[in-house]
């Protein structure tokens, strides 16, 4: 993982805020409805695009609906949908890694190569490929934008495996026989976990953005369940009249992936100190 | 603004074209008067005299890769056609009647089953073969036949088509072995558009790449870029366009160019930045930017097309009950609708046919909105409001799912409107309109509830409607279907459109299969200084347009 | 180094073949047969035509025998026909594969120079605070929708200064500007890792004294401290290929240019499941041969460099 600039893990002013949105985010996931009086599906059709007010911080959108309404509502299906990619890649890519690192020589250069031939895989036409012929749904969703970070995980794994083996507790048992499975859980996966819930909650943000470009392709979410990566691409219809429909969503969006990637690398450094 | 003052103008300048409007008078439809339906029909921006040469930009939703003819069921497809190769016949969007083109003159067997097409002399394609009777034959025979080995399936339209016969230099006899009087407007279609000897001697694969099309219309295949741009430039000796056309001759413009804007929000722009001369899919919010910053908006109407509609297919879960289907159709606010992601532009759609199209019946008070008659049905259907608003009947939700084509600009929020509309009522929709994937397998799957569309329909509504090949509805209704026969059969008019008013009450009353939404009109943004109309099928006239220096 | 050379080589073929597997087996798991998918649409196909197109394709046979048929064609080069069109599937992609690679390269060079710039600049500069915001430029850039930015691009230099035809035009231009949207995502994964050579590489002793010394520092820069990031960089580049071409396909549509994309578009739309199966297949290729020069060179440019780098670049979908 790399190191950010002071090697300290302390939370900085950055990583605080970072946290304060993600505890944001979880408020919004657990009651909507208590941080916006609108309704995210039925919009007002006198309140057509309506530009960022007191009353509408977010605007309002061609069916006069409230943005940030659907933004919060919209939290829940993000949620999911990256969540399941997050899921995806982290237990296939856990999968791999640790056959490849624990495994022995023969299952590392197989696992290897399964690597190579996932990295070079181009993740995206596969993730097409899938919601395309699935149909756009929270699962097909998921999993086409979970098989492009099944690397990623993968990689991590291994490399950590390999760090956690190399420590002294680790290296004083052999791994083999009927102690593989509790050397695995008991040292070396707790040792991993650390730097694979970072790469987790930076993995996130990578897959809200993934769902937000297939979304733009026309494999989104379907209307009218409001998810950020949709509201986003197809708010981009309107940008010449109502820019606030896909800047402001857009703008919330980044500023959630950036804090992710702060909060990740904190993560990160905290487990490895 | 419309068709017939400048014909008129036209016809009392040009001595040749009142000549040869005179020679048609026989068969043709009688000149314009206005009178029909569809007064106004084809948005036209024809005005002033022309200017002849340069250069002509339209810029059209996407461009399509497959150009087979009998596939040219997309606007994409026939935006082109109409402007590279001729047609038997031609369908004026003013009077509803079919007129002349290639074939000068047509007559009908009593039962509809025989048509005798006398063909225009001194037509060649653009290769120098002439477009003879035998040319005229051996393209009604692939469209008619298809071709096997080719790959080419059936025209959908030609119903029992039997064979065509040469029987004299300039004639041809086409036999069906069943009554279809829609055939001879079928000879009107984009995808019956005539095409070279050496086209037709090709593969699916040949005749699907426009570089290898080889036809007599006034632009010829100049050079493309694949995905990117198709240019055709003017053909010099082109003098035979149809009977409606304003320009008798070849074009005005040397070149026209075909590109595309997938981009939504981007067309206006184009136009305004000069980038394009026209623009097509102009959707309603950019409408007012358009005309704020001096852009001209042509609606071109489609009485070649139906109305757009939600079709139900009869058999799916939940909408084979027709209280179902009665409640949907009646569950919305349609002037909401207009006034919300609609425009002054779309009018309500009384039927399945368009208000401009010959034979429409009005039928709009018979499906008007109301909320609580819809409750009431639901009801009875035995659909009662569960806990989060959504209706249930044994534990099953209320829902639906519509699958649209993304190529309309305006289905789409129209779906997001009456989604929270149904709402209301109890019902869930599923949105799937724009998702092009979706919509593949759900034409081919009789159990995917509702189809949002609007289509050519110049063959008739018996090939979208009946049971053969019926991928709208998937209900072979047996009162439809010998309605569908009694109008391939009638003969007069009058007996026609008799039958035509009982296919929509059947359609949309009697099995309540179709949701009329709004007429099928396609908003194009148009430059200054650019004069364009456009055919009954949205297609613009290239050969009558002009741009001012 | 001629052993080394064959075993990458023999890897490679084995990751190919391992691609194959993986899309051979997506295919196989769709919810019904390429041919009936593609023809359902098709108001004029019945299941006779349906049956005659699955065997000429061969879906009609089991699928350990398509497994080996269509093996053996790819190995032959032969890449079958596309269902929408009929065309040869080599054909399809050759007529437009050269305005992608244009659109790629020329956003894989822009890239690694707007990674060069932002790490320089924070080697360069002194204020904490100015190098803080620096530092945060990558992981914004990945950040930002591709398609997002590109529309706002095209807003900006097409409709208000109109200095850019909206159409692609064949000008310099017309493909610096695309390349140039689609560079911001991919530099993120390349400035991350030249930073992170930044921030060691302050560090150290020489550079240090260097500095001390007066050198100039961008001489200290391109001398120290770029060198000894050259290594890793050149790794991580050949990892952010599937972000470039992921990119490219948003990008393309966007700015409306032929290419891979908008030909990968129309396949998935239309569930052309031999031109997809090609697609992937060529991508994975071209893939594969670039990580296969790219290890090749690496140690050429830095022999402390193993393979060892990459772990980082999350930006994988280029959105």
């Amino acid at each position: 993982m790399p190191r950010g600039i002071g090697a300290l893990p302390l939370p900085g002013p950055a990583t605080a805020l970072s946290a304060l949105l993600v505890l944001v985010l979880v408020a919004w996931l657990v009651v909507p409805g208590l941080f916006t009086s609108y309704d995210p599906l039925v919009g007002d059709s006198a309140e057509v695009f309506l530009a960022p007010s007191v009353a509408h911080p977010f605007g309002t959108d061609h069916l006069g609906r409230d943005v940030l309404a659907r933004v919060i509502h919209g939290t829940t299906q993000t949620a999911l949908t990256a969540g399941l990619a997050v899921l995806v890649g982290l237990a296939l890519g856990t999968a791999i890694g640790l056959a490849s690192s624990t495994l022995g020589p023969w299952a590392d250069a197989i696992s290897m190569r399964v690597i190579d031939a996932l990295i070079a895989l181009p993740a995206f036409m596969v993730a097409l490929f899938v919601v395309s012929a699935y149909g756009a749904g929270p699962v097909s969703l998921g999993v086409g934008v979970g098989i492009g970070s099944i690397v990623l995980f993968a990689r991590v794994t291994r490399a950590e495996v390999l760090r956690v083996r190399a420590l002294d507790y680790v290296e004083a048992s052999k791994l083999a026989g009927a102690g593989y499975f509790r050397q695995l859980f008991g040292h070396i996966l707790p040792g991993a976990a650390g730097a694979l819930i970072a790469l987790a909650v930076v993995d996130f943000g990578a897959a809200v953005l993934a769902v937000s470009a297939l979304g733009y392709l026309g494999f989104g979410t379907p209307p009218p369940t409001p998810e950020w990566g949709l509201i986003i691409a197809e708010g981009r219809n309107y940008l010449a009249n109502a820019w606030w429909m896909t800047s402001l969503p857009g703008t919330f969006v980044l500023l959630v992936v950036v804090a992710l990637g702060v909060l990740g690398r904190y993560l990160g450094k905290v487990t490895r100190a | 603004m419309s068709f017939h003052r400048v014909r008129t103008r036209l016809a009392a300048t040009a001595g040749a074209a009142a000549l040869l409007a005179g020679v048609l008078a026989g068969c043709a439809a009688p000149a314009a008067t206005g009178g029909g339906a569809g007064d106004g029909a084809g948005a036209s921006t024809l005005s002033g005299s022309p200017v002849e040469g340069g250069s002509l930009v339209f810029a059209d939703i996407e461009l399509q890769t497959d150009f087979q003819v009998q596939k040219a069921f997309n606007y994409t497809q026939s935006n082109v056609f109409r402007n590279i190769a001729d047609r038997l016949t031609a369908f004026d969007p003013e009077t509803g009647e079919v007129v002349p083109w290639i074939a000068s003159e047509w007559t009908v067997n009593e039962d509809n089953t025989e048509f005798t097409f006398t063909i225009r002399p001194d037509v060649t394609f653009s290769d120098g073969t002439p477009l003879d009777a035998a040319a005229v034959k051996a393209n009604l025979d692939q469209l008619g036949l298809g071709d096997d080995a080719k790959k080419i399936v059936k025209n959908r339209d030609f119903i029992g088509y039997v064979g065509s016969e040469v029987t004299a230099e300039d004639t041809v006899v086409v036999r069906l072995s069943e009554p279809n009087a829609d055939f001879l407007k079928a000879t009107a279609a984009a995808t019956a558009s005539l095409l070279a000897p050496a086209t037709l001697a090709l593969d699916y694969a040949g005749q699907a790449d426009i570089s290898k099309i080889v036809a007599s219309g006034p632009f010829v295949f100049e050079s493309q870029v694949p995905d990117q741009e198709l240019v055709f430039t003017k053909r010099d000796d082109y003098a035979w366009p149809s009977s409606i056309s304003t320009n008798d001759g070849a074009a005005h413009l040397d070149e026209v160019v075909f590109r595309a804007i997938p981009e939504v929000g981007l067309r206006v722009g184009a136009v305004a930045s000069g980038q394009a001369d026209v623009s097509r899919g102009v959707q309603p919010s950019d409408e007012a930017s358009a005309t704020a910053s001096g852009i001209e908006l042509a609606v071109a109407e489609a009485p070649e097309l139906t109305a757009n509609w939600a079709a139900f297919r009869g058999g799916a879960p939940v909408v084979s009950d027709q209280n179902v289907r009665r409640a949907l159709q009646i569950g919305f606010d349609r002037e909401a609708l207009k006034s919300t992601v609609l425009s002054e532009r779309y009018p309500l759609s009384g039927s399945v046919l368009n208000r401009s199209a010959p034979g429409f019946v009005d039928l709009s008070d018979e499906f008007a909105y109301d909320a609580d008659e819809a409750e009431r049905l639901l009801d009875e259907a035995g659909w009662k409001v569960g806990s989060d608003g959504i209706r249930e009947k044994d534990g099953q939700r209320l829902r639906v799912s519509i699958a649209a084509s993304p190529r309309s600009v305006v289905i789409k929020p129209a779906f997001e409107f009456i989604e929270s509309e149904w709402r209301k009522i109890g019902v869930e929709l599923t949105n799937n309109a724009g998702d092009s994937a979706i919509l593949a397998t759900a034409l081919g799957d009789p159990a995917y509830p509702i189809i949002g569309s609007r289509q050519f329909y110049l063959g008739g509504l018996g090939p979208l409607f009946s049971a053969a090949g019926n991928t709208n509805t998937y209900v072979s209704d047996d009162e439809l279907n010998a309605l569908f026969a009694t109008e391939r059969a009638a003969t007069e008019p009058s007996e026609r459109e008799a039958v035509l008013a009982d296919i929509q009450e059947r359609l949309v009353l009697g099995t309540n299969l179709l949701v009329p939404l709004w007429d099928e009109v396609q908003v194009h943004a148009v430059g200054k200084g650019v004069h364009i109309s456009f055919d009954g099928g949205t297609a613009p006239l290239l050969q009558e347009a002009w741009v001012e220096d | 180094m001629l052993r080394y050379l064959a075993s990458r080589a023999g890897q490679a073929l084995v990751v190919l073949w391992i691609t194959y597997t993986i899309v051979f087996v997506l295919i196989q798991t769709l919810p019904s047969d390429p041919v009936t998918i593609f023809l359902a649409s098709d108001a004029g196909a019945d299941q006779e035509l349906i049956d005659r197109v699955s065997a000429l394709y061969g879906y009609d046979r089991p699928w350990f025998e398509q497994y080996a048929l269509q093996l053996g064609n790819l190995l032959r080069g032969e890449f079958g026909f596309s269902l929408s069109t009929g065309q040869s599937v080599l054909e399809r992609i050759g007529s437009v594969v050269g305005s992608t690679l244009a659109l790629a390269s020329t956003g894989l060079l822009l890239s690694v120079l707007i990674a060069i710039g932002i790490s320089a600049i924070a080697f360069l500069v002194d204020s904490p605070r100015l190098r803080a915001v620096i530092v945060a430029a990558p992981s914004l850039f990945s950040s930002i929708p591709v398609f997002w930015l590109g529309i706002v691009v095209l807003q900006v230099f097409s409709f208000q200064l109109r200095i850019l035809s909206l159409f692609p035009d064949g000008s310099l231009l017309s493909l610096l500007i695309p390349a140039l949207v689609l560079a911001i995502p991919v530099s993120a994964p390349i400035a991350q890792v030249l930073l992170t050579g930044v921030e060691q590489a302050s560090e150290l002793a020489f550079v240090k004294t260097a500095r001390a010394k007066g050198a100039r520092p961008m001489r200290v820069f391109w001398h120290h401290v770029f060198r000894s990031s050259l290594g890793a960089t050149t790794a991580v580049i050949g990892t952010t290929l599937g972000v470039l071409i992921a990119g490219s396909v948003i990008t393309e549509t966007v700015f409306a240019r032929p290419g891979l994309g908008s030909v990968l578009l129309r396949a998935v739309i239309a569930q052309d499941v031999p031109l997809v199966q090609g697609l992937v297949f060529l991508t994975t290729l071209v893939v594969v041969v670039a990580a296969l020069v790219v290890d090749l060179i690496t140690p050429l440019l830095d022999p402390r460099v193993l393979r060892s780098v990459g772990t980082r670049g999350v930006s994988r979908l280029g959105a």
